[in-house]
C-alpha cells in the first residue's frame, strides 16, 4: 500500500528561496526557513501574507516558481506521495469530504498510514465528544478542526503542519486542540510547524517563530531571543535620543514631549547610557508578548520592522 | 490494498443515497405496469429501460462534474494530497467508483424489471437488452469523461478556456478538412472508421489526461485546467495528426492503386485517359486521373467519382465536378475543365450546379447540356453562361441526354408505371423550342445509343431503331442480342449484333450485310474504331477467358484478337460510343487491376505508364 519510508532522514522543514506567484502577484518572495527537527515553528502573518501558500509549498501541493520546499530532505513536490506517510495535517478550512462519516474517515486513513494508531484516533473522537456515525459535514467547525486534528495524530507523524488549526474556534476548543498537540509532542518530540492568529498559545510551546509580511519572511527568530531583544520603551523625550543610544525603533509614537517606542535590539547597557546621556529620569521599559512583538512587526504603519 | 482501490472504496461509501434512489426507482416501472390491461411485461420493461438510461446518463453527467471539479472549486482536493496517494490513484480510485456507480445504479433499476419480464425486454424493446447495456455503458463513459473535462475548463474561470475553445474548433475542422476529401471519395466507410479510431482515441485521452492533470495541477483550479488542456490538446494534435496522416496517404493514392474500374474515358486517339476507380487498400475510396498515356503525364482529379471525368467526343477537353464546400451543405459541385494538352492546367468555371440527373459534353466540349428534376439546361463551360433552359420535362422519370448538333439537344425520357412509356424531346436552343414525340412503349433495357448526329437512337436490347426527332421506327433488327451491349449502332446508322459466334452486320434498313464468325459466342460492343470497325470485348468472371476484337466490318475479318484482356471503357450506360481513330492505343484491363494499352491496328500490347 505504502511506499517504504526513507530512513535516516531528519524531521525537518526547510524552505529555500521559495517564491509563489498568482498570475503577477508575489504571494510568497523568496523565502528561506528551516525547522529544525524536534522544534516547534510558528509562522505569524497577517491574512494575504503568504502563510497558507507556504503551508501548501511545504504539503507538496503548489509548485513554487522558484526555489523549493523540502521534508526530511526531499523535495516536497516531487516525492509527496512517500513524504506524507510521515506528515500530520491540520488545514486552515476542513476539507474531508461532507458526506463521510467520521469513523469512515479513520477507515480510510487507516488504509493509507502504515503507523495509523485506530485506538489513538478512537479515544480522541470520544474525547471530543464526536459521534463515530456523524457525518463530516454536519460537525460544527470547531469539531471538524478537532476530527482533523485526531485524523493527523493518529498517523503518528514525525512532522506535525497546523494550518491556523484554531481559526474560528472558541475558547474551549482552542485549548483542548492545544493540549492535544502538546500532549501528543510530549509523547513523541515530533516537528511542528503552525500557523496562527492565535498567538497567545503559541508563545508557550513555539522555539521559533518567523513572521511573513507581503510575502517576505521578515522575521526568523527564537522566541527567546526574539522577547529579549523586543522592548516597549516610553520616556519624555524627542525619539532622537533612541538613535543616539543606537536603539533601532520599529515602532514609534510621540505624544506632547514624550514618545513610545518598540525597540527591536533592547540592551540593558544600551538602555542605561541613553537615559544617562539624554538625562531621562522618567523612562519606562516593559517587556512584550509575542502578539505585541508580532503587531509590531507585521503591522502596517511605516515603521514596523524587524 | 492498492491506494486506489481505498479511494474508490471510499468514494463509493459516500454514494448510499444513489444507490436507493436507484432502488427506489426500480420500483417505478411495476407500478406503471398496473396502469395497462395488456403487455405489461412490455410496459415493465419500457419503463425500466427508459428511467435507468435516463438515470445512468444523469448520473454521469453529475459524477463527471462533481468527482474531482466539486472538490477542486470547494478546496476539498487537499484532503487526498494531504495524504500518501499519488495524482494517479486518486484519479483511478475516483474514476472506478464513479463508473462503478453507473453500473450498479443502472444494475439496479433494470435487473428486477429484466427478471420479471424477461419476453417483455427481448422482444418488444427496440434495440434489446444487451444493446441497450451497451449504448447505455458508451453513453455513460463518454458522458462522465466529457463532463469532467468541461468541469475542469469552466470551474476554473480561466482565460484558458478561449483557447480551448478554439484549439475544439481547430480540432473539428482538422477532422472536418480531413474527413472531406475521403468523403468526396465514396470512403464513407473508411471515414466512419477514423472517426471511430479518432474517437476512442479522444476518449482514452479524456480518461488518462486528469492524471497529468491532478499530479502537476493538484488543488490549484487553474493550475488544473493548464495541466489538463495541455496534455488533451497536446495529445489530440497527436492524434489528429496521425489521421491526417492516414487520410493523406488514402487521398494519395497512386495511379497504380487503382482497382476495380468503374469509368475509363479516352480521347479517340487514346492519348488521354480519364480513369476512376476503387483503390487497393484504402476501403471504398475512390480516385480519378487525367492521364497522358503518350508522357505519362497525370493529373490527379479530386472530382466527385460518381460524376466521372468526362472526355469530350473530339478527346480535347476533360470536365469534371468538385466540391467547393467545406461542408457539402447545399449539394452544389462547380465544373472544372481542362484541355487535354501537356501541361494544361485545370480550370474552375463559374458554372455551379447540382449533381444533374444526366449530362452530356458537346462534341467539341464547349457546351454542357444537362436535365434537373424538371429542366433541360444548356451551359458554355467556359463563362458558365446559361445559354438556354426549359422546362415541362418529367420529373419521375430517368433522363438520357445527347447533342444532335451545337443548337439541338434531346432528351430521351423513360417513366416508369404499370405500362413504362418512352418519348424523346427535343430542345432546340436557337428557337428557344420544345418538342415531344408521342409516347411508345419503353425499351426493354435502359442501355441505348444514339448515332455520330444524333438522328438516331437505338434500342440496344430491342434491337430497334428510331427516328429520334419523331420517335418513328425506322428499323426492327431480325436478329436480337442476348445481352443488350452484345449490340450497337455504327456512326452510319448500321447496326451490329453478335450472336452465335457471329458478328452480324445490318444496313440502316434493317438488311443484312454480313455474318463475321468470331472466336467467342458473344461480346460487347465497346466502341467504333475508324469508319468501319467495331471494338469487342468477351469474358466475364475468369481472366482466361477475357478476350478483345477488333473486326473490320469492310474486309469483313477479325483483325485484332487479344487474349487475357477485357475492356476497360465505360460502356454500359453513356449514349454516345467511343469513337477510336484507327492507329489508338486503347485502354484494356490485363487482370483486375493492371491496365494496359493495346494497339489497334495490330493488338500489341503495351504497358499503362503507372
Amino acid at each position: 500500500m505504502n511506499a517504504p519510508l526513507p530512513s535516516g532522514s531528519q524531521a525537518e522543514i526547510r524552505a529555500s528561496n521559495v517564491t509563489v506567484r498568482y498570475g503577477r502577484k508575489k504571494a510568497v518572495d523568496d523565502v528561506t526557513m528551516t525547522v529544525a527537527p524536534g522544534s516547534v515553528y510558528a509562522l505569524l502573518g497577517r491574512n494575504g501574507s503568504g502563510k497558507s501558500s507556504l503551508v501548501r509549498c511545504f504539503l507538496g501541493q503548489l509548485k513554487p516558481q522558484q526555489g523549493h520546499a523540502e521534508l526530511f530532505g526531499d523535495d516536497v513536490w516531487r516525492h509527496r506521495t512517500r513524504l506524507m506517510e510521515r506528515v500530520g495535517v491540520v488545514p486552515e478550512d476542513p476539507d474531508a469530504p461532507p458526506e463521510s462519516r467520521v469513523k469512515d474517515l479513520g477507515w480510510f486513513s487507516s488504509k493509507l498510514y502504515s503507523r495509523w494508531q485506530e485506538s489513538a484516533f478512537t479515544r480522541r473522537i470520544d474525547r471530543f465528544g464526536i459521534s463515530p456515525a456523524a457525518r463530516f459535514g454536519e460537525l460544527s467547525k470547531g469539531q471538524k478542526k478537532q476530527v482533523s486534528l485526531a485524523l493527523a495524530l493518529a498517523t503518528s507523524p514525525e512532522i506535525l503542519i497546523l494550518d491556523d488549526p484554531t481559526l474560528g474556534l472558541d475558547v474551549v476548543a482552542r485549548k483542548s486542540l492545544f493540549e492535544e498537540v502538546l500532549g501528543d509532542m510530549a509523547d513523541r518530540g515530533i516537528t511542528v510547524l503552525i500557523t496562527t492568529h492565535d498567538l497567545a498559545p503559541v508563545e508557550s510551546i513555539a522555539e521559533r517563530v518567523g513572521i511573513l509580511k507581503n510575502g517576505r519572511l521578515v522575521l526568523d527568530e527564537e522566541v527567546e531571543t526574539l522577547k529579549n531583544r523586543f522592548r516597549r520603551i516610553r520616556f519624555t523625550s524627542q525619539p532622537m535620543a533612541l538613535e543616539q543610544a543606537n536603539l533601532v525603533a520599529a515602532t514609534v509614537r510621540q505624544w506632547g514631549t514624550g514618545t513610545e517606542a518598540v525597540i527591536s535590539n533592547y540592551d540593558d547597557v544600551a538602555f542605561a547610557r541613553m537615559r544617562g546621556e539624554a538625562h531621562l529620569p522618567v523612562a519606562d521599559v516593559a517587556p512584550m508578548s509575542l502578539e505585541e512583538i508580532f503587531i509590531a512587526v507585521a503591522g502596517e504603519h511605516p515603521g514596523a520592522a524587524s | 490494498m492498492n491506494t486506489a482501490v481505498i479511494i474508490a472504496s471510499r468514494e463509493l461509501r459516500d454514494r448510499a443515497r444513489l444507490f436507493l434512489i436507484a432502488a427506489a426507482m426500480a420500483v417505478v416501472p411495476f407500478g406503471a405496469a398496473l396502469t395497462v390491461r395488456e403487455n405489461r411485461q412490455v410496459a415493465i420493461a419500457t419503463v425500466a429501460c427508459f428511467l435507468a438510461s435516463a438515470y445512468t446518463g444523469a448520473l454521469a453527467v453529475a459524477l463527471g462534474v462533481s468527482s474531482v471539479g466539486r472538490d477542486l472549486t470547494e478546496k476539498r482536493l487537499s484532503f487526498f494530497f494531504a495524504k500518501p496517494v499519488s495524482a494517479a490513484s486518486i484519479w483511478i480510485g475516483k474514476a472506478a467508483a464513479a463508473l462503478l456507480t453507473l453500473a450498479g445504479a443502472f444494475a439496479i433499476v433494470v435487473l428486477p424489471a429484466f427478471l420479471v419480464a424477461n419476453d417483455g425486454w427481448m422482444y418488444n424493446w427496440p434495440v434489446g437488452g444487451r444493446a441497450l447495456t451497451i449504448y447505455t455503458a458508451i453513453i455513460g463513459i463518454v458522458l462522465f469523461f466529457g463532463s469532467h473535462a468541461a468541469s475542469t475548463m469552466f470551474r476554473s474561470r480561466s482565460a484558458l478556456i478561449a483557447v480551448d475553445f478554439v484549439l475544439l474548433a481547430a480540432m473539428l475542422t482538422a477532422i472536418l478538412a480531413m474527413s472531406r476529401p475521403i468523403l468526396l471519395g465514396g470512403g464513407l466507410d473508411l471515414v466512419l472508421k477514423m472517426l471511430v479510431v479518432i474517437s476512442a482515441s479522444l476518449l482514452v485521452i479524456l480518461a488518462v489526461a486528469p492524471v497529468w492533470q491532478l499530479a502537476r495541477g493538484r488543488i490549484d483550479p487553474r493550475r488544473n485546467h493548464a495541466a489538463f488542456s495541455t496534455v488533451l490538446w497536446s495529445s489530440a494534435a497527436v492524434v489528429v495528426t496521425v489521421a491526417a496522416g492516414y487520410a493523406l496517404w488514402v487521398i494519395s493514392a497512386p495511379l497504380s492503386s487503382l482497382t476495380h474500374l468503374y469509368n475509363v474515358e479516352q480521347s479517340p486517339d487514346g492519348q488521354w485517359l480519364a480513369v476512376s476507380g476503387q483503390t487497393a487498400n484504402r476501403g471504398e475510396y475512390q480516385a480519378s486521373f487525367l492521364v497522358d498515356a503518350a508522357t505519362g503525364e497525370r493529373q490527379r482529379v479530386t472530382g466527385v467519382p460518381w460524376s466521372s471525368v468526362h472526355v469530350s467526343r473530339d478527346g480535347k477537353t476533360a470536365v469534371w465536378m468538385e466540391s467547393d464546400e467545406l461542408i457539402p451543405r447545399t449539394g452544389t459541385f462547380r465544373v472544372y475543365t481542362r484541355r487535354l494538352e501537356p501541361g494544361a492546367k485545370q480550370i474552375a468555371t463559374p458554372l455551379v450546379m447540382r449533381l444533374p440527373r444526366a449530362a452530356q459534353l458537346s462534341d467539341d466540349g464547349s457546351r454542357l447540356a444537362i436535365t434537373t428534376p424538371d429542366k433541360i439546361e444548356v451551359y458554355e463551360v467556359g463563362t458558365g453562361r446559361l445559354l438556354g433552359a426549359t422546362t415541362g420535362i418529367g420529373s419521375t422519370t430517368r433522363q438520357s441526354i445527347f447533342f444532335a448538333g451545337p443548337d439541338v439537344v434531346r432528351v430521351l425520357e423513360i417513366s416508369f408505371g404499370a405500362v413504362s412509356k418512352m418519348r424523346i424531346r427535343e430542345f432546340d436552343l436557337s428557337r428557344r423550342k420544345l418538342t415531344t414525340t408521342p409516347e411508345r412503349p419503353a425499351p426493354r433495357s435502359l442501355m441505348v445509343q444514339v448515332n455520330l448526329d444524333g438522328s438516331r437512337l437505338f434500342l440496344r436490347q430491342d434491337g430497334v431503331v428510331l427516328d429520334t426527332k419523331t420517335g418513328n421506327v425506322l428499323t426492327t433488327l431480325p436478329v436480337k442480342s442476348a445481352r443488350p451491349f452484345f449490340s450497337a449502332m455504327l456512326n452510319d446508322g448500321s447496326t451490329v449484333v453478335t450472336r452465335d459466334s457471329k458478328l452480324h452486320h445490318f444496313d440502316p434498313n434493317g438488311a443484312l450485310v454480313a455474318e463475321i464468325p468470331i472466336p467467342v459466342q458473344h461480346a460487347g460492343v465497346v466502341g467504333l474504331v475508324g469508319s468501319s470497325k467495331v471494338l469487342l470485348t468477351s469474358g466475364s468472371t475468369y481472366t482466361q477467358d477475357w478476350r478483345m476484337l477488333i473486326v473490320d466490318l469492310s474486309t469483313r475479318k477479325v483483325t485484332v484478337a487479344v487474349p487475357g484482356l477485357r475492356s476497360a471503357l465505360a460502356w454500359w450506360s453513356d449514349p454516345v460510343l467511343p469513337q477510336f481513330t484507327e492507329d489508338a492505343a486503347i485502354a484494356a484491363m490485363e487482370g483486375e487491376r493492371k491496365l494496359v494499352l493495346i494497339d489497334a491496328r495490330t493488338g500489341a500490347r503495351r504497358p499503362f505508364p503507372s
